[in-house]
């Protein structure tokens, strides 16, 4: 069954139009010292439902490729040009106007003009970042607010994008009655339910959007049966009131917009309590439910708990909590276990790999440790001084490296179980950025290096999605041998 | 264990070590808390070894690298240093004895002869003069070369430092060492003039590994010497690390949460758990072979740096104890998927684990049972359960069958149940439930060179069915025969 949706998935993935494309990416960041070429000429692409690795050592360009995917680069930052495509959307769409504004004659960027743009820019890219495509921080002690509640932030990215859906939730559950929601107890108790067979139940009682609440319920595993029925009939009972009901059946009727008595009302502190007090409760409901989902324990302690209660696996978990909280398309995780214990990072992997099979999510996966990346990842870009050097199907790369960098990389990681005398190690250290070695970046270190290499290296596809940026597979397979 | 600590040519012996720091409660008149960061610890490092130290964070590793150093006064325990055997042999005799026989009052004369021991051979007795002899022989190594280093001193006088306070000679001499140091890690002359910030990461450990060689001492302690730096810079530094060994006849204490580096620098590990070893032996036999349940999932979170072999993984639940009051018996068994009955359970947990049987609904037959109006602790080994009515003899079968039911399902805290009993009384009924009797595992050599801490080697499991009837659940594997 599952191998077969497996294939099924797999097909999809090779048919479809890719979920990310990012094309020709090149940012740079202005200092004191001079240009630093952060990224220069990245092209990759992300397939819906995939993961997809990039990893390379300290200053190689992924956290920043990944924050100029989401549009986060730093405002002392500026992508000159490239295509980033997110889901159809071309997020890069007036890059060389931009570009342009920011740039000053003695090779330095208007920082204010800069500023503003962004301002700009957030405004229109706010409505997917966070919604279609989220981030998992490195860090989540410095990513997390320590003043605010785990719940409260958790509940921010739902109120955010997702008041349609709160909405939606509280007035179906308005709409529920005790008898019928005793019809799916009834069938719930009598046998387990798949989450189809579910909603053509729901779909016969009238009680559709209730769905994702009952199947929560169903799908929990620290309760026991008894106590799943008895919290499916609870539903029932947490109604609003009719004034409020009538508030939200109206911003539902407005499409999230409020009418204009209401913002009025807004404005007055008290007033506006009154308006959204049921939707923060019902996000906080939501909360409740995501860390659950990521198994976290005492859920209910822990959204009144600050992040610097909890451990760093368990600030992980709220990190990846918020993350998910959209049902995002794609996530990009940065480095998410890299601050985590071996046993803890094991956890988070797994956990990780579960929700990509529930929600069918993207993941574009950071990190500088190759063990961790032959964990998690489908496909995989290695990232050198700014570049891609190499892009591989996980299994292909680690058969048959082909990039100079990649196969040093590989080799000087100590192999588990192996016993060598000496590892093998990468002479020499990463380049300046600022003034980049020539043509391919890795030259002034790579063992196989030749008169060619001082031109910029074309991007070769090698084999099936294996592509490689290396003269010496440029003729044929001429240098390959020598 | 005792006859693999009195093998020859051991460099350091701790013995019983234990460092507890004071925690604070916030209450003026409250109970002094501790954290029992490192206990028990016994442990030796051979001539021209290299012992590697493992462990998640918080378990104590770092804590007892410092000991080591008596950069820290233990609460109790000794250290010995180039010790004579027998003297140290003596001096774990005496303690063996005193553990079977308690010593009668502070004139008992295995008191006083160990007391002799320590103040003349520990190096925590030592005196000022002794101790300056002593910190010739040991130096230390940081994780993060940024801040070991003096920003404000050059490479030259980093170096030189510990050489006059050594009195090493005159300052030509001195200098002259430092670059022959520099050399050996190297780094070439030109660096000496300069300032920490203007050298690489890499560059700046093999700077700080240099001043740790300087005094030539005969034990360096490595604290996570590359968890800092990029993968190709790690594999200098560890090749760096090998070849110094052979070179100045060292023996190093080898800290990281790294175990693909450690199984590939050390020759024999010892693993530590919330500041306690739970298994010491040679690299190749416990990473073949681990013996303890938190080495087995510890090795087996390791992300492998392959794509093909997938291996089982096993998910530790929960999370690292608290120290301060960390659990009864072994400090694993919470987490630990083949806890049994002496590993420990206190009668908290088990009533939890109790109460929840009871309530949860998963078995129908207890449905009838009155509600709990309280549970309480009696001692160390029983715990209370009283209900608002009666428990008739059949329900007290249904609940023996559905803990067994439990067991069998997993929880592994009913194991630890011996007897359930009922007793009635107008006011309702009292389950009393006892638990059988915990033991502190011991370090005990089970083959070869191999030690561990558990109790699945060394007591009978299952000798007694649970409550008297039904199958054994434990499925474990069976303890290797010695």
């Amino acid at each position: 069954m599952r191998l077969t949706q497996e294939a099924e998935l797999d097909l999809e993935k090779q048919t479809s139009e890719p979920l990310l494309r990012v094309n020709g990416l090149r940012v740079s960041f202005i200092t004191r010292a001079g240009r630093i070429q952060a990224i220069d000429d990245v092209s990759f692409e992300v397939k819906a439902g995939e993961t997809f690795g990039l990893v390379g050592e300290t200053g190689c360009g992924k956290s920043q490729t990944a924050l100029a995917v989401m549009r986060l680069t730093p405002e002392a930052g500026v992508i000159e040009r490239g295509e980033i495509w997110f889901s159809g959307t071309n997020l890069t769409e007036n890059i060389a106007k931009e570009f342009k504004l920011t740039q000053k004659k003695n090779n330095r960027v208007k920082l204010k003009t800069n500023r503003s743009m962004l301002k700009r820019l957030n405004q229109k890219i706010n409505r997917i970042r966070g919604k279609e495509m989220s981030m998992i921080f490195q860090e989540p002690m410095t990513s997390l607010n320590p003043v605010y509640t785990v719940g409260r932030q958790v509940s921010e990215t739902l109120l955010r994008h997702s008041v349609n859906m709160l909405v939606d939730r509280i007035i179906a559950r308005n709409a529920a009655t005790e008898e019928k929601l005793k019809d799916i107890t009834n069938a719930a108790s009598r046998q387990e339910l798949s989450q189809t067979e579910l909603r053509k139940l729901l779909q016969r009682t009238g009680l559709k959007e209730l769905e994702d609440q009952i199947w929560f319920i169903l799908s929990r595993k620290d309760i026991g049966a008894t106590q799943k029925m008895r919290a499916i009939s609870n539903l029932a009972q947490h109604k609003v009131k009719s004034t409020t009901l009538a508030f939200l059946v109206r911003l539902k009727k407005s499409n999230g917009q409020l009418p204009v008595e209401y913002r009025i009302l807004n404005k007055i502190p008290i007033a506006r309590r009154w308006l959204t007090g049921a939707i923060e409760k019902e996000a906080l409901k939501v909360s409740s439910e995501l860390l659950s989902l990521v198994n976290m324990p005492n859920v209910e302690n822990v959204l009144r708990q600050y992040p610097h209660e909890l451990s760093g696996g368990m600030r992980q978990r709220v990190m990846i909590a918020m993350a998910i909280a959209t049902r995002p398309k794609l996530i990009i995780a940065d480095e998410p276990t890299s601050a985590l214990d071996v046993t803890v990072q094991a956890q988070i992997l797994e956990l990780l790999r579960e929700l990509k099979r529930t929600f069918n999510s993207a993941i574009l996966f950071i990190s500088h440790d190759i063990g961790v990346i032959s964990e998690i990842c489908d496909r995989v870009g290695v990232m050198y001084a700014g570049n891609l050097v190499e892009v591989a199907r996980l299994d292909q790369l680690f058969a048959d490296p082909k990039h100079p960098y990649t196969q040093g990389l590989f080799a000087s990681v100590p192999k588990y179980g192996e016993k060598r005398e000496l590892l093998q190690t990468i002479e020499g250290t990463v380049p300046d950025l600022i003034d980049p070695p020539k043509g391919c970046r890795f030259r002034t270190r790579c063992p196989r290096v030749h008169e060619k290499c001082s031109n910029v290296p074309p991007w070769l596809e090698i084999g099936r999605e294996h592509g490689v940026s290396c003269w010496l597979y440029a003729d044929g397979e001429k240098h390959v041998n020598q | 264990m005792r006859n693999t600590l009195t093998s020859e040519e051991k460099l350091v012996q701790g013995t019983r070590l234990k460092a507890y720091f004071p925690a604070k409660t916030g209450k003026i008149l409250a109970k002094a808390l501790y954290v029992h960061a490192v206990d028990n610890v016994d442990f030796f490092i051979k001539k021209r070894e290299v012992v590697g130290l493992v462990g998640e964070s918080g378990c104590g590793k770092t804590t007892l690298g410092r000991l080591i150093l008596r950069l820290l006064e233990p609460t109790a325990g000794a250290l010995f240093f180039e010790a004579d055997n027998d003297v140290v042999k003596r001096y774990l005799q005496l303690l063996d004895d005193m553990e079977i026989n308690a010593p009668r009052g502070k004139s008992d004369p295995r008191l006083e002869e160990a007391a002799t021991i320590e103040k003349e051979y520990s190096i925590f007795k030592y005196g000022r003069k002794e101790m300056k002899k002593y910190r010739r022989n040991t130096h230390i190594v940081f994780q993060d070369p940024n801040s070991s280093l003096d920003p404000r001193m050059l490479i030259k006088d980093i170096i030189a430092e510990p050489l006059k306070a050594h009195r090493y000679g005159s300052k030509a001499e001195i200098y002259e060492r430092a670059t022959s140091l520099l050399a050996a890690c190297g780094l070439e002359a030109q660096y000496m003039n300069r300032f920490p910030h203007e050298l690489s990461g890499g560059q700046r450990q093999r700077v700080a590994i240099a001043r740790a060689l300087a005094v030539s001492p005969k034990l360096v302690i490595l604290d996570e010497p590359t968890s800092a730096l990029d993968v190709s810079v790690q594999a200098q530094v560890l090749n760096l690390l090998k070849k110094l060994k052979k070179e100045f006849n060292l023996s190093l204490l080898f800290i990281s949460h790294h175990l693909i580096v450690v199984r590939y620098m050390a020759d024999r590990i010892l693993v530590m758990y919330a500041g306690e070893v739970v298994e010491a032996g040679e690299t190749e036999e416990v990473f073949k072979d681990p013996l303890h349940p938190y080495t087995t999932a510890l090795l087996s979170a390791v992300p492998v740096p392959d794509a093909k072999t997938k291996r089982e993984r096993i998910i530790l639940q929960g999370e690292v104890p608290n120290l301060i009051n960390p659990p009864t018996g072994c400090r694993f068994h919470p987490r630990c998927p083949q806890a049994f009955e002496v590993c420990g359970w206190s009668p908290r947990e088990v009533k939890e684990s109790f109460t929840f049987t009871l309530t949860s609904g998963r078995y129908p037959t207890l449905t009838s049972l009155p509600a709990i109006e309280s549970a309480v602790e009696i001692d160390d080994l029983t715990f209370e359960v009283r209900l608002s009515g009666d428990v008739s003899d059949n329900n007290l079968a249904e609940i023996k069958k559905a803990t067994e039911r439990e067991i069998l399902e997993g929880n592994r805290a009913l194991k630890a149940v011996k007897e359930i009993q009922v007793s009635k009384s107008p006011a309702g009924s009292t389950i009393t439930v006892k638990l059988y009797a915990f033991k502190m595992p011991r370090l005990t050599l089970v083959k070869g060179q191999h030690t561990v801490a558990c109790h699945l080697y060394t007591e009978q499991k299952g000798q007694v069915p649970i409550l008297n009837q039904g199958a054994s659940p434990r499925q474990e594997k069976e303890a290797p025969s010695t």
